[in-house]
């Protein structure tokens, strides 16, 4: 034992005798300042010392004994019996702590609380002082603290704690008051609360109405604290323990954290969907039950009433699949949109143990992980993959397989599965006297544990593309696979490994990267400034030597740079797999509700591009497949019919082309008839007569992309809710990207999204027009060329010119932009002519003069002018002029 | 880290310690319409709490930690509320 | 009104020359309902676990006489049920993860460590879940 704690318990037990018996003398002498003054500097010595460990028990009683010794020393307090029973009371206690400390090395929490009554006891002798005005003890008793309201915590929170309570952890509600002088003790209780153990939600208010902000003491907290937290009790107790009078812990009952809530708002009748969902509830079909709610709630606005019950619906039935009567008000409660009553189904109050450590034993195989503890389950499983990775040799070899495969049993038992199979990969390795066994298995485990649970992986998906079928993808295959390509499965352990270490993965803030990507963008535009001053060193002041200088340095400066941002561009990358993840589960459910048959094959799930944009993806995607299975897909009857494979073919593919991702849809459904388009297309208004005489098949099949336009023969519950392709294509085009459509009567449908792989700084090339300068995305732009006026034709009143064999229209730039000027030639007559790309068409500009090419952050116009739809927005040049970008989408 | 103060706007940083509150309620109270920039912010002591809430003061960027972002929203918004 | 040790308490051995560090993780697991038993050197240490075999073993790496590694060596060597065992030391490099890892340890605990994320790993190692 600690030879400085063995000090403390020899002397504080030599101490207490010493107080024992100066209490005693002064039964006989009860004015003898001298044993008053001898007592006082016991208890005072005492409590010092214990003051040197964590023993607030302890501290807190003999404190309380100093000030009433204090008190009676300076006679505020007369000595009396009943004093004198109070402090030996007292010192009996403070002997037990020492006991305790003596044989367990630690004071248990439970002593807290008659720790906290004794020394209200002593302190409750001792008069108030007229001049210390502050009340010493707590204006409210911790019973009497009000207790949070469960229906004001976040929805989502009250589910994470339901389903960590359904687990068997206990559940409670919390206040706490700190103490008002708290913060000179150094207190923070915000702190304190935001740290206390099982924390699943917390808020704070202030105790009463603010003062005047002149009014205000800032050294005096003023604010209570509620929690909700789950956690076994003792880790409360032990956690407020130096406070406990300020905190009100109270068990609740999990039900009561089930409260639907949201619009009322009904939509459609849900009659059908109940009396469904009862019947296969009856039948005890809880899979079909949970596919026929989750499909209904992924219709439903998340907002409704309805999806709220939707959603405590499902994690019941995912967290207590049996408890049936709990599931039937849930749905019931649908027909009235109103709270169900489940007073009558709720269980017991969360166990409150009255014996801790028997409790803890009994309850262990079902506990719930929190995220931390499942992270370091992951931690230890990929290090005992690290330990199985190490050469098979040492005499000791058998005795570290078994202690890996004790481990490996260990975190299945954290994660509630079964460790059967380990025993028998044991037997095997032990038998082989080599790892491999446990080896592979621990591999395929990983492989197939659950994705969401971690963080995505771009090393994950080896293989250049993988095929999954709609059932839920078989990780075996896959991890075989990538088992099979030995070095790759090596690699990879080596660097999971060395993420879930600490220390070696750092997990930052967003908001941090991207200050870094705004610093980086500044500085390019900064550096941009030096060949500006490159030429007024040349031109303006003559020195031409330090003006190749200045432009030597700027190279070193722009690749540095360039690297620094590409550096820093790398960190928000993101493999789309993170969206592409939940495709399987998607198409298998819609496909299994729409009767239909489909093989998704997903590619590229490695492809990486900037964060925002892989999630500015998800929904537009998860909507194309949508409309690719309700649409495009046939039923396996008209398939079979048509000729062609009873399952239809999805294929998502991702890949990176230079500087931009592209995602293509590809489907082999019947295919979009353009003369079904264009005679909606009419009907809608969306295209007037004459259009619909000359409109083009190809350029028909487009207008589904128009606002407003649906397809469908009949409005299904899966699409068909007045959300059309133009909500997809303004989510594309709003991430900067572009869609393009194809489409073969009969054979299928090809959806090619283009993005940037980043969306921060953007390439500009600067023309001049009129005297003026613009700027254009360099993304759009196809390519300059210069063109002799003779080679420009005019059809139909338009210019138009051959290029590359193509016949492209041609727009002067000063026209769109209402500008009475004619493009200026160049001296050989040749006039500058820019081929953009506007949605799938190309377009030459024709400008006066090519500039540079530069890097800008573009910034949206500011006001009024942000809704000049014909600029993408302004951007600050390296001489510190505004340029203007152009938006030729909406331009031509 | 603390608090760095520029004309209209406070931006507090990292651990902001129990001893900047004082600093943060004379500003507040000097500059009414100070906007704070909490954005790099990963705690505050409570006193610092308490000084913005009792200020109401109006949060130019909240914090970038999730956990801090959710109690601060709400606190201000049940000081408004009062 | 102390937990007695019961039979069925999971027991801990603590090996560590540092009296403070004994006393530190006796504190922690204790409180948490374990039985730990204390060894100030590898060969004390093997001398307990071969009189009852402990259910987790926490390890440092220098100390007297015997050293975290060869006592992990030593007792893997050992037909005794073998518990997971983690290493607890203040060296951070690859190096002295890869050599605890050879030597027979289940996972590695850099110095300091707070008694959360011990006691917690100590459950998890146990499959007793990982809330304390």
């Amino acid at each position: 034992m600690n030879p400085l704690l063995e000090q403390f318990i020899q002397e504080s037990r030599d101490f207490l005798q010493g107080i024992g018996a100066k209490l005693i003398g002064l039964e006989d002498a009860p004015d003898s300042a001298e044993l008053m003054t001898e007592l006082f500097r016991l208890v005072h010595t005492l409590k010092g010392n214990s003051g040197l460990f964590e023993f607030p028990e302890m501290t807190r009683v003999l404190h309380a004994g100093e000030d009433l010794m204090d008190a009676v020393r300076d006679g505020r307090v007369g000595y009396s019996p009943t004093l004198a029973d109070q402090l030996l009371d007292a010192m009996d206690f403070v002997a037990l702590l020492i006991d305790e400390i003596d044989q367990e090395g630690a004071i248990h929490a439970e002593h807290a609380a008659p720790s906290e009554e004794l020394s209200r006891a002593l302190r409750a002798l001792i008069p108030a002082r007229e001049d210390d005005g502050g009340e010493k003890t707590p204006a409210a008793f911790s019973t009497g603290l009000p207790l949070p309201e469960v229906a004001a915590i976040p929805e989502e929170r009250r589910m994470a704690a339901w389903r960590a309570a359904a687990e068997g952890m206990p559940l409670f509600l919390i206040a706490y008051r700190p103490d008002e002088e708290c913060f000179f003790k150094g207190e923070d209780p915000f702190h304190q609360a935001r740290n206390a153990p099982g924390l699943a939600w917390g808020a704070t208010a202030p105790r009463e109405a603010w003062p005047k902000l002149m009014a205000l003491d800032c050294y005096r907290c003023a604010l209570d604290f509620q929690l909700l937290a789950v956690v076994p009790r003792e880790a409360l107790d032990e956690y407020f323990r130096y406070t406990p009078e300020q905190v009100r812990v109270e068990p609740i009952d999990p039900t009561r954290l089930i409260i639907p809530a949201g619009h009322p708002n009904g939509g459609p009748v849900y009659g059908e969907f109940v009396a469904e969902a009862l019947e296969l509830l009856e039948a005890g079909d809880r899979e079909g039950l949970k596919a026929h709610a989750r499909a209904l709630l992924e219709l439903s606005s998340p907002e409704l009433w309805l999806s709220s019950d939707l959603r405590w619906l499902l994690a019941v039935l995912e967290a207590r699949p049996d408890d049936a009567p709990l599931q039937r008000r849930l749905i019931e409660a649908l027909n009235t949109l109103t709270s169900p009553d489940l007073s009558d189904v709720a269980e017991r109050p969360a166990e409150t143990e009255t014996d801790p450590a028997a409790g803890e034993e009994t309850r262990a195989p079902r506990f719930a992980l929190g995220e931390e503890d499942r992270a370091r389950v992951e931690a230890l499983l990929v290090t005992q993959a690290e330990i199985l990775d190490l050469p098979d040799k040492g005499d000791w070899l058998n005795g570290r397989l078994r202690s890996v495969a004790a481990t490996l049993s260990a975190c299945l038992a954290n994660l509630g599965e079964p460790a059967d199979e380990i025993d028998e990969m044991l037997a095997a390795a032990l038998e082989a006297a080599s790892a491999e066994p446990l080896r592979e298995w621990l591999e395929a485990y990983l492989e197939g544990m659950d994705p969401g649970a971690a963080e995505p992986e771009p090393a994950a998906s080896a293989g250049a593309g993988k095929a999954a079928t709609p059932s839920p993808p078989p990780p075996s295959q896959a991890a075989t696979d990538s088992v099979a390509t030995a070095p790759g499965g090596d690699i990879k352990f080596g660097r999971r490994a060395e993420d879930a270490m600490p220390g070696k993965v750092l997990k930052v803030d967003q908001v941090k990267v991207d200050r870094l990507m705004g610093l980086i963008g500044e500085m390019v535009v900064a550096k941009n400034s030096l060949p500006y001053l490159a030429n007024r060193a040349e031109d303006q002041y003559g020195v031409r030597e330090l003006a190749r200088e200045i432009k030597g340095q700027y190279g070193v400066i722009n690749r540095i740079a360039e690297e620094m941002q590409d550096a820093i561009m790398q960190v928000r990358m993101m493999p789309v797999s993170f969206i592409f993840q939940r495709f399987p589960r998607l198409v298998r459910d819609i496909s299994r509700k729409l009767g239909k048959e489909v093989n998704l094959v997903l590619e590229g799930e490695e492809t990486e591009a900037d964060k925002n944009i892989v999630e500015a993806l998800a929904d537009p995607l998860i909507h194309i497949i949508r409309n690719s299975l309700d649409h495009g897909l046939e039923t396996p009857e008209v398939r079979t019919a048509a000729g062609k494979p009873r399952t239809g073919c999805l294929l998502i593919r991702a890949l990176q082309e230079s500087d931009r991702a592209l995602i293509e849809i590809i489907d082999d459904g019947r295919g979009i008839d353009p003369e079904v388009i264009k005679r909606k297309a009419y009907e809608k208004g969306l295209i007037d007569e004459a259009r619909l005489e000359q409109i083009g098949d190809r350029e028909a099949i487009q207008l589904i992309f128009a606002a407003g336009f649906s397809t469908a023969e009949t409005v299904t519950d899966l699409s068909g809710r007045g959300v059309g392709m133009d909500v997809v294509r303004n989510a594309i085009d709003q991430a900067g990207g572009t869609v393009e459509l194809s489409s073969e009567l009969g054979k299928g449908t090809t959806l090619r999204l283009s993005l940037p792989l980043s969306m921060a700084v953007t390439n500009v090339m600067v023309i001049e027009s009129d005297r003026q300068i613009f700027g254009l995305p360099m993304d759009l732009v196809l390519e300059t060329v210069r063109l002799p006026a003779d080679c420009i034709r005019t059809i139909k009143r338009k210019m138009t010119a051959v290029l590359r064999g193509r016949i492209v229209p041609l727009v002067p730039l000063n026209g769109l932009l209402s500008i009475d000027a004619a493009p200026i030639p160049n001296a050989d007559g040749e006039l500058a002519v820019m081929v953009v790309r506007v949605g799938a068409e190309r377009v030459g500009l024709l400008v006066d003069d090519f500039r540079e090419v530069v890097d800008v952050i573009l910034k949206p116009l500011p006001g009024e002018l942000g809704k000049l739809a014909c600029y993408a927005g302004s951007a600050l040049l390296g001489d510190g002029s505004v340029l203007m970008v152009l938006n030729p989408k909406e331009l031509i | 880290m603390g608090i760095e103060y520029a004309r209209n706007t406070a931006t507090l940083s990292g651990l902001v310690g129990v001893e900047e509150a004082e600093g943060l309620l004379e500003w507040l109270q000097n500059h009414p319409k100070g906007r704070l920039d909490l954005a790099a912010c990963t705690h505050l002591h409570t006193a610092n709490l308490q000084v913005i809430m009792a200020a109401q003061a109006k949060i130019a960027a909240w914090p970038g930690d999730a956990e801090l972002d959710a109690w601060l929203r709400a606190a201000v918004q049940s000081s408004r509320g009062e | 009104m102390n937990p007695r040790p019961e039979p069925n308490r999971k027991r801990v051995l603590v090996v560590d020359d540092a009296a403070t560090v004994r006393m530190y993780h006796r504190q922690i697991l204790e409180g948490a309902g374990f039985a730990v038993d204390e060894a100030i050197n590898g060969i004390e240490g093997l001398e307990k676990a071969l009189t009852a075999p402990y259910d987790l073993y926490l390890v440092d790496i220098n100390m007297p006489k015997q050293d975290g590694y060869d006592f992990l060596r030593d007792l893997r060597r050992r037909e005794i049920p073998q518990a997971p065992a983690m290493m607890i030391s203040t060296e951070a490099e690859p190096h002295d993860r890869r050599l605890a890892y050879e030597a027979g340890a289940n996972f590695y605990l850099t110095k300091p460590i707070k008694p959360e994320e011990l006691l917690s790993h100590c459950r998890l190692l146990l499959g007793l879940g990982g809330a304390a």
